[in-house]
């Protein structure tokens, strides 16, 4: 049932039957926006996008600093209140604290809330740019390698997107929670709680990408060898026939492997784009997030109190956590439909 | 997935209200011997949900995408071999009309090609004498490789 579902799905990006025509997936409507105007050359169309990105980001960069404006004037203040009085010192820690948590978390949550979406989105198209490319490859005579290439890939954004919602974002608003209480309280067990989590969030993705581009790597050597030998034994086959039929024969794969090739990388350039086109505007507010909240942190650690600066500091590494996620799902499908390019040998 | 992030969620929840009962009482033996409580409690939510974690079954998963990967593909290779008939097809269609052309004859000729690409049949049509028959029958026979029996000639 599935694989016919699968069936159907092709036949609405991959028009076939007579003619050999390969197109990927279109942009979702909300990374339109963002998607260059001619995707043909994948520099200009790289330099577009970027563009169009940078240009956009000026509302979130205000946004950001005014966030950490008032966090500045937060922290300045409680500062000014432990230097008058010393007697005040824990209460105040407690409410700067808390201050500075309830300041954050609304931009926080809303970051989660993107990055998590972003995940989602690429993962998506992702797997509707999968089908496409394996075809594309198969057509090009990269029929073992591609099949392979479709299951790590497909396997392992569906892990992520599963641990990204199972794992990921929870393990994040329980990092800042525990966070958030070391500094309120000044709980040791706290802030090692936290540390292990982060730990153990930032490493679960390293070993993920690690795995999946040793998959790749060792993917594309054995099955790329493969069909790379299967390709040249049916070239060899070809040219022994009945000299006419032979030459026509060997002429015409030729030239369907080539055309095969052009539609794909060119399938290829788009979807890359257009994983860019969702991945970057999400990437660069969260970077601005993340920057901003970094130097804010490191100007409040020259007057600010150190578990005031702490809680700064984890959210954001909390942050860095979500850029991480985020790069991480475009980096799989950019990284696979590079293989998918790359062809066969 | 979701019973393994539910584990890291219950342990970090115990380690946050561990942390937050502990910071309730000042230092003291009554302090230490809540340490001590939360330290069982901790532990107890660490090792028990290990118990009942069933790791995911990753090969039949995997197996799974594999087999949607192995069905793409095949459509991608069906796809490139309709596209290699259809153009062998016309190409030896345009060969088969040339020679008659050079002989002098206006004929449509109509070829099967098998699933290699290779030519099985031919239907031919159109005003010839029958020398020119013979020699355009034998042409099909030497260059395309269709025997006689399986050249048809309609009218």
């Amino acid at each position: 049932m599935k694989l016919l579902a699968l069936f159907l799905c092709f036949s609405f990006f991959v028009v076939p039957v007579s003619a050999l025509e390969i197109e990927a997936p279109q942009v979702p409507e909300k990374a339109k926006i963002w998607m260059p105007e001619t995707t043909d050359s994948f520099l200009d169309g790289l330099c577009e996008l970027i563009q169009k990105s940078v240009e956009t980001i000026y509302p979130d960069i205000r946004e950001a600093s005014s966030v950490c404006l008032g966090m500045l004037a937060v922290v300045l203040l409680i500062s000014l209140l432990q230097s008058v009085s010393s007697s005040v010192k824990k209460a105040s820690e407690t409410a700067g604290t808390v201050t500075i948590a309830a300041l954050l978390l609304l931009s926080t949550n809303s970051m989660i809330h993107l990055a998590s979406d972003t995940v989602l989105e690429i993962g998506n198209y992702g797997k509707l740019l999968l089908p496409v490319m394996t075809a594309a490859l198969a057509a090009q005579g990269g029929i073992s390698g591609s099949a392979a290439l479709y299951a790590g890939t497909a396997l392992f954004t569906t892990l992520l997107q599963s641990a990204m919602s199972n794992l990921l974002v929870p393990g994040i608003y329980l990092y800042l929670a525990l966070s958030i209480g070391n500094s309120a309280t000044g709980e040791d067990l706290l802030k090692k709680a936290g540390d292990l989590l982060k730990d153990f969030l930032s490493w679960s993705l390293k070993i993920l990408m690690i795995i999946f581009t040793s998959y790749l790597g060792l993917t594309g050597v054995i099955s790329g060898t493969t069909d790379a030998a299967a390709l040249k034994a049916a070239k060899v086959t070809m040219s022994s026939f009945i000299p006419v039929v032979g030459g026509i024969l060997s002429d015409t794969s030729e030239a369907v492997l080539i055309s095969a090739g052009l539609m794909k990388n060119a399938a290829g350039i788009y979807g890359i784009l257009a994983v860019l086109a969702l991945f970057l505007h999400p990437f660069l507010q969260i970077g601005v997030h993340y920057l901003f909240l970094k130097l804010t942190g490191a100007v409040c650690t020259v007057f600010g109190s150190s578990r005031i600066t702490g809680s700064i500091a984890s959210f954001s590494s909390a942050m860095g956590l979500l850029l991480g996620m985020t790069a991480a799902a475009s980096i799989m499908v950019l990284i696979s439909t590079v293989c998918f390019m790359k062809g066969v040998g | 997935m979701q019973q393994f992030g539910q584990y890291v969620v219950t342990l970090t929840a115990a380690a946050l209200i561990s942390g937050m009962i502990l910071s309730l009482f000042p230092e003291g033996s009554l302090r230490e011997l809540i340490r001590l409580v939360c330290g069982v409690f901790l532990t107890v939510t660490a090792i028990l949900p290990l118990m009942d974690i069933t790791l995911p079954n990753l090969p039949a998963f995997g197996a799974e995408y594999l087999a949607e990967g192995q069905a793409a593909a095949k459509f991608g290779e069906q796809m490139a071999k309709e596209s290699v008939q259809l153009r062998i097809k016309e190409q030896l269609e345009a060969y088969i009309l040339d020679k008659a052309f050079q002989m002098g004859a206006e004929i449509m000729a109509d070829i099967s090609v098998n699933e290699s690409g290779n030519p099985e049949s031919i239907q031919l049509s159109g005003e010839i004498t029958d020398v020119m028959r013979r020699q355009l029958q034998e042409c099909i026979t030497n260059d395309l490789g269709i025997p006689k029996e399986n050249q048809q000639w309609i009218g």
